[in-house]
């Protein structure tokens, strides 16, 4: 009964990544929908050059090619993105179905008990860095739209590259990625020092705080917005709508970044009193 | 509890039913950070939007008005410490 007992805790082990293999899954469905859209985006923007070029559209004939050249600039650049982000699923879907196998090996043979615990690792930098390439990705979408305000801004945003026309279309990047990729560096660090992840790695308090916020929202508003009626000698609607304002930004931006914040300092102060004694063998030999 | 403010953020496993008391006093511990971040921000974000002569107020407005809101918070979440540290053997 302890042999079944010891093989069923080693096949939950096992299972242990499948939790992060399915969010793989799940971002590697919707990555390749984007893709596809781009994809079936980018044929119908050729059609309309195919057009252009052919006189077959006459009406503001420079002005729609511009316009065509600078969408097909950021359909570029999102495809881009969108390859990594894509490559990045992929990559980690093969790491985390690796740290199962991992596991399973590291039963056998516990000398190699640090595989798992490097490929979940490296996994999870994988998969974060898919993440920030989506967002960026995300970013670009926003830009490219149909309305007007949304095309000034792109033109803005994307000088370089519409200069330079299609022979650059990853100019957009070049702006302020560069942020980007240090934070994704800082993160991976921690990430490596970090204690192996688990299924039952503990309770999240944004998950249960977040959502008391915003069912608190509606009387925190009316609170404060009697306070700011008191001490801002405001009107009723003036004081209920920066009560408004203030509270929705700071529920939207400030508890989760907070929060993120806090667990940053939790992770480090983990990584010191777990990681750092772990060394001590290493530094005896 | 020495640690407990630490690892408030993201609390380990609770081992059992008599750990739930972690939860409330972990909420009530986050409140405080939460509340110094929010004085700020919402002095930021609505300056632009309370009339000129009253910018002089935003920042005690700010201050008091979260003291009013997190209070209330801290008071609902020491009731339920509370009613966890009292139903702990029940």
């Amino acid at each position: 009964m302890p042999e079944a007992s010891a093989d069923l805790s080693l096949l939950s082990a096992m299972i242990t990544p499948a939790v992060l293999i399915s969010a793989c899954g799940t971002l590697i469905f919707s990555t390749s929908t984007r893709l596809a859209r781009i994809v079936d985006r980018v044929r119908q923007l050729s059609h309309s050059f195919e057009q252009l070029y052919t006189g077959s559209v006459t009406d503001f004939s420079e002005e729609r090619r511009q316009e065509v050249e600078r969408q097909l600039v950021l359909l570029a650049g999102r495809g881009r993105l969108i390859q990594r982000a894509l490559t990045s699923f992929y990559v980690s879907l093969g790491i985390f179905v690796g740290t199962t196998l991992g596991i399973g090996l590291a039963a056998l043979w516990p000398r190699i008990t640090w595989l798992p615990t490097s490929l979940g690792a490296a996994g999870t930098i994988v998969l974060f860095y898919g993440c920030v390439m989506l967002i960026g990705e995300t970013r670009l979408a926003a830009l490219g739209g149909p309305g007007d305000g949304v095309r000034v801004e792109a033109a803005r945003a994307v000088p370089v590259a519409a200069a330079e026309g299609l022979k650059s279309p990853l100019a957009v990047r070049r702006g302020g990625w560069r942020w980007k990729s240090l934070i994704t560096a800082a993160v991976g660090m921690v990430l490596v020092c970090a204690s192996p992840a688990r299924a039952d790695a503990g309770i999240p308090m944004l998950w249960l705080m977040w959502p008391a916020a915003w069912m608190m929202l509606v009387p925190v508003i009316a609170l404060e917005g009697i306070v700011a009626r008191r001490v801002l000698k405001a009107s009723w609607a003036e004081s209920l709508k920066v009560s408004a304002v203030a509270n929705v930004v700071s529920t939207i931006v400030g508890i989760p970044v907070t929060w993120l914040a806090l667990v940053a300092v939790e992770v480090l102060y983990g990584i010191v009193v777990n990681v750092l004694p772990m060394t001590e063998p290493f530094s005896r030999r | 509890m020495i640690g407990l403010p630490l690892m408030a953020p993201w609390l380990a496993p609770p081992g059992d039913r008599r750990d739930s008391w972690i939860i409330p006093a972990a909420a009530m511990w986050l409140c405080v950070p939460f509340f110094f971040v929010s004085v700020w921000l919402e002095a930021w974000a609505v300056e632009r939007w309370i009339p000129a002569s009253a910018t002089q107020y935003l920042k005690a407005w700010s201050r008091q008005a979260n003291l009013v809101s997190y209070g209330l918070f801290e008071a609902l979440l020491a009731a339920l410490l509370i009613f966890c540290l009292v139903t702990i053997d029940a």
